[in-house]
């Protein structure tokens, strides 16, 4: 996981397990350990039940969860599990001034140790602070360096991870404006519910229109850092939500002109944010399977 | 606290917090002093408790950690609470933009030295910090009052957990506490961590991190002794132990500090422990093994852990110990078991030898090695070398790896008294049992000891050295040989000793022939015969000793033959070679008809006849009957020396210490008037005096008392 403080990362872990239990993906989940196995209940349980986000991670958590295929009684393929490591840092460690923290290190050793990426980019944050530039450039030039350095000759330059770009906060009526704007908005027509998505091929338009408005001006540099960073075949690109949208108890409905699930009481005030109805995460299992996928498809087969 | 039970101390602090913004947690106020924001950033960031849990007493929690500014120790501590409930009237903000609550961590940091000098605990510096609580503005250092006497921790609460993370804390790796979630509160925990602390030489604090909660996904944490709700899924696992459950504390493979640890915790008085350990407060780490065995050693000088006397860490069996009464501090368990410690983990090391149980066998090598490190009482030596004998213990198994040379090297520290005896070497080979050989690495051991420590005998040093493989073997006994330590004599002599072994008997003779045919310039043939004639040509030796077949006895007696006539036996020669041998042996028959004169033929096989029917027993009248018959002829007359060996011969059973039977040291006959004088003109090496039954001398000093006792009983 990469991404600024307040991107969503903890939350987008959080709400995986309710995303597999809203849409049957043939998949089911746990934790490969108790301290991953507990973890998953609390969060689920944060979210779902109690309507509130995780708690901030302090330091890194590191997650192991198996995903499960669930095969059709009397299938004759065998069931698949694919282990995440998940590695949670704390928003704080993507700042340039904790780049000597030995947390920050390790974090560098896991993402080295890694295949994939999965890369928030918060619009709303950008927007306000527009800091995810400096928050993704001196991360990215320490593992350059790390990869320059054990690689010696072979390291061509790019890192040679792949990235699941995910444009966080699509729930925020400012980024469904946008998409709206950009004609990129989609429904489909089995969701009863008629939520909107961006396709996976409009999300980099969506990028690129929502890096324009960076508070720092910075946004277009993240965007070209990891087209420039990684192999760009290596990138996708997913517009997310771990909340989703409101759907209107009574009509069961999404409404454009009420689509909110966050409900923000007086700023500064305890339990300022809250979310108003169930949690309907939107492309949060399918970044994590298109990089395991890929990662499984550019393995070695046995 | 007043003036006189309570000392200043200076406390630098920090504030972390969040506002609202999104910009995450940072140090949002911190003291003037001499660290920074920065180091504070780094300082917290670096002992983070990780995410807190979503319990009801998830908050407040507290961590414990150290800096060093400069040459300057600082101990620290973290209290994390909920901003909401510490700030209530909302100085710092309570929930971030997502309406998350916000943890605020107050971090005080106070020098280390005067907190050492007075030993000062966990507990009186959270106390002293709570009452001065902090505002999110930057101000001074905080002026802080910590009790001047050390607060000892509440004798109810050394108990088994206790002392068990105490013990595993030594080790190097983490302890994790489970279990303790729901029964227990912060302050709870802390004395937990105090009171283990405690029992750890004070200088640990110095370098010590722990936290009344960490999250276990929370993988890379610092903390050497950690509450948690479940293990971490890390490389090297964590010593866990049980809220509670002292008894499922298991300890890991290698860990012997912790076993020697808990051993001498448990013995004798903790109120002496708790002073001693108080006052070692050099700043160490336990993450440092160096380090670790430098407190351990320096407790070793001032209160010695032997004898140890108390069941080992026995985590399946061991009970709790007994509970202090009367307000008395637990002198813990002084149960004398049947058999010792050692002898217990020797007992354990065979039933690993038997099963092949590595792991295990390592874990009992460890706590050996931790309980033998300064060797054991003489009652206790015997007992070990009857279970090396009993049990086998240096039998060779290669799936025992590195842990077998471990286990070697112990017993022949606590059972085997330097200098290494003859006895003492058998007791190694009864020791691999099946009447084996020591294997190559043993063989390696043996020789390490005899080079460090000597050996009482020089049949030890023969034997050992003549088991390399050759050409090693050879190097080894000529450069014995060559440093004047050993003679010719000395090998031949060493012939006529005792043997348990026949493979001893034949690997001196191998020696000794080796010796005698490449050194052929290191010694005089008459003076080797006149040893070789003291023990009658050594052809009974050879027959009785099963040291080789027939061919091999003819050849060995013809190489000392040789040896001693390398121009050949002439009539007179052969004359003296077939009276002072006893018996005259078929083998040495063929070893003189080879080396005779061929008209000399018939007068070596009538002599043979001759000494073979005088040493029958026949009637007087038939031997002379069949000597009569044999006729030979009167040869020259026997010389004084063939006179003193059948003198000899007729008193003696075996011959002398085979390491002093020195041709620099003569020994000479006893007598009964008071010490005999010297022989002049005697051979060196060939001046025997024979004691009775010295084979059990197995040391120079005690050899020569026991010269003088047996001349006393002479006298």
């Amino acid at each position: 996981m990469w991404g600024a403080p307040g991107t969503g990362k903890t939350t987008f872990l959080g709400v995986l397990d309710i995303a597999l239990n809203r849409r049957d993906y043939g998949l089911t989940m746990t934790g490969a350990n108790d301290a991953s196995v507990n973890v998953l209940i609390e969060m689920t349980e944060t979210i779902n039940d109690d309507r509130e986000f995780p708690p901030a991670t302090d330091s890194i958590d590191t997650f192991k969860w198996d995903l499960f295929t669930v095969q059709p009684p009397q299938s004759s393929t065998q069931p698949a599990k694919i282990t995440l490591k998940l590695t949670d840092p704390s928003g704080e460690l993507m700042k340039n001034t904790r780049r000597s923290d030995p947390n920050r290190k390790k974090l560098i050793d896991e993402i080295v140790d890694s295949a994939g990426i999965l890369f928030m980019f918060d619009p709303i944050r950008e927007f306000e602070r527009g800091d995810a530039f400096s928050t993704t450039n001196g991360l990215l030039k320490q593992l350059m360096g790390a990869y320059s350095l054990n690689g010696q000759n072979t390291f061509t330059g790019r890192l040679p991870h792949y990235v699941a770009v995910c444009i966080t906060k699509f729930d925020e009526p400012r980024i469904l404006e946008t998409a709206r704007a950009l004609n990129i908005l989609r429904r489909d027509p089995k969701d009863p519910h008629g939520l909107p998505f961006v396709h996976n091929n409009d999300a980099p338009r969506l990028l690129d229109s929502l890096a324009q408005v960076s508070g720092s001006g910075d946004g277009g540099m993240t965007v070209n850092a990891l087209k420039t960073h990684f192999y760009p075949q290596r990138v996708e690109y997913f517009v997310t939500s771990a909340v989703g949208f409101y759907v209107d108890p009574r009509t069961k409905k999404f409404d454009i002109d009420d689509p909110q699930n966050l409900v923000k009481d007086k700023a500064g005030m305890a339990n300022s944010a809250r979310i108003r109805g169930p949690v309907r995460p939107i492309n949060i299992v399918e970044p994590v399977m298109w990089l395991s996928d890929c990662i499984a498809q550019s393995r070695p087969q046995m | 606290m007043t003036g006189n039970d309570s000392f200043p101390v200076s406390a630098q602090w920090a504030l972390q917090g969040k506002t609202l913004g999104r910009d995450g947690y940072r140090v949002l106020a911190s003291s003037a002093g001499s660290l920074s924001m920065e180091n504070f950033t780094d300082a917290i960031g670096r002992f983070s408790m990780g995410t807190p849990e979503k319990l009801s007493n998830a908050l407040p929690q507290m961590t414990i950690s150290f800096l060093k500014s400069g040459e300057v120790n600082h101990l620290a501590l973290a209290i994390h609470r909920l901003a909401s409930e510490t700030y209530p009237d909302g100085q710092l903000t309570a929930s971030d933009d997502d309406g998350r609550a916000v943890v605020a961590t107050s971090y005080y940091c106070v020098r280390y030295d005067p907190l050492a000098e007075r030993s000062v605990s966990y507990q009186s510096m959270y106390e002293a910090f709570s009452a001065a609580p902090l505002r999110p503005e930057n101000g001074p250092v905080l002026p802080v009052k910590l009790p001047t006497a050390p607060t000892a921790p509440d004798s109810g609460a050394i108990n088994s957990l206790v002392i068990r993370a105490a013990a595993l804390l030594v080790t190097g790796r983490p302890v994790c506490v489970l279990g303790a979630s729901l029964q227990t509160n912060m302050t709870d925990r802390l004395g937990f961590i105090d009171t283990v602390m405690s029992l750890l030489p004070y200088g640990f604090r110095a370098r010590m991190a722990a936290a009344t909660w960490t999250r276990a996904t929370n993988q890379n944490h610092h903390f050497r002794l950690f509450f948690s709700g479940d293990r971490r899924d890390v490389k090297d696992p964590d010593n866990v132990v049980f809220w509670g459950l002292p008894e499922q504390t298991i300890p890991g493979r290698n860990d012997t500090y912790a076993h020697y640890y808990f051993n001498w915790l448990n013995t004798g008085s903790v109120t002496d422990k708790l002073t001693l350990l108080a006052g070692l407060k050099t700043p160490r780490s336990l993450a440092n093994r160096g380090q670790v065995q430098e407190a351990l050693d320096e407790i070793d000088q001032i209160t010695p852990f032997w004898p140890r006397r108390v069941p080992v860490f026995q985590p399946k069996t061991e009970t709790e110990p007994a509970r202090p009464e009367n307000g008395q501090r637990p002198t813990l368990d002084t149960t004398v078991p049947a058999q010792s410690e050692v002898e217990q983990l020797l007992v354990s090391c065979a039933r690993c030898m038997d099963g092949a149980d590595s792991r295990r066998f390592g874990d009992t090598v460890g706590q050996l090695k931790m309980l033998t490190r300064s060797g054991v009482d003489a009652g206790e030596r015997d007992r070990c070398r009857k279970l090396i004998y009993e049990c086998h213990l240096f039998r060779h198994n290669d799936a025992l790896g590195q842990d077998e040379q471990e286990l070697r090297e112990i017993l022949l520290k606590i059972a085997f008294e330097p200098p290494l005896s003859y006895e003492d070497y058998c007791l190694i080979e009864d020791g691999i049992g099946e009447g084996k050989s020591p294997d190559p690495s043993l063989l390696q051991l043996i020789d390490t000891l005899i080079d460090t420590q000597g050996a009482a005998d020089e049949r030890v040093k023969a034997i050992t050295y003549a088991q390399f493989p050759a050409g090693d073997a050879w190097k080894k006994l000529s450069k014995w040989y060559e440093s004047a330590e050993l003679s010719a004599y000395q090998l031949t002599n060493l012939l006529a000793f005792e043997v348990r072994h026949s493979r001893h008997m034949r690997l001196l003779c191998d020696v000794t022939t080796a010796c005698l045919t490449r050194k052929t310039n290191t010694y005089d043939p008459k003076k080797l015969d006149s040893v070789l004639h003291r023990h009658r040509y050594l052809a009974g030796k050879l027959q009785d000793s099963g040291a080789g077949d027939d061919q091999y006895q003819l050849d060995t007696l013809g190489t000392f033959l040789r040896a001693a006539y390398p121009g050949g036996l002439t009539r007179d020669d052969l004359y003296h070679v077939m009276r002072g041998t006893k018996p005259v042996t078929l083998p040495f028959l063929g070893a003189v008809l080879l080396m005779v004169a061929k008209d000399d033929a018939c007068l070596a096989r009538d002599l043979y006849l001759h000494h073979s029917f005088k040493a029958m027993h026949f009637q007087e009248q038939t031997l002379r009957e069949l000597l009569k018959l044999i006729d030979i002829p009167e040869g020259p007359a026997p010389s004084p020396q063939v006179e003193e060996a059948l003198l000899f011969d007729r008193t003696v059973s075996a011959p002398l210490s085979p390491h002093h039977d020195l041709p620099g040291d003569p020994i000479r006959p006893l007598t009964t008037g008071g010490p005999a004088a010297p022989t002049d003109g005697q051979p060196d090496g060939a001046s025997l005096s024979v004691p009775q039954d010295n084979r059990q001398q197995s040391g120079p000093g005690r050899h020569r008392g026991r010269r003088g006792q047996n001349k006393n009983d002479g006298q």
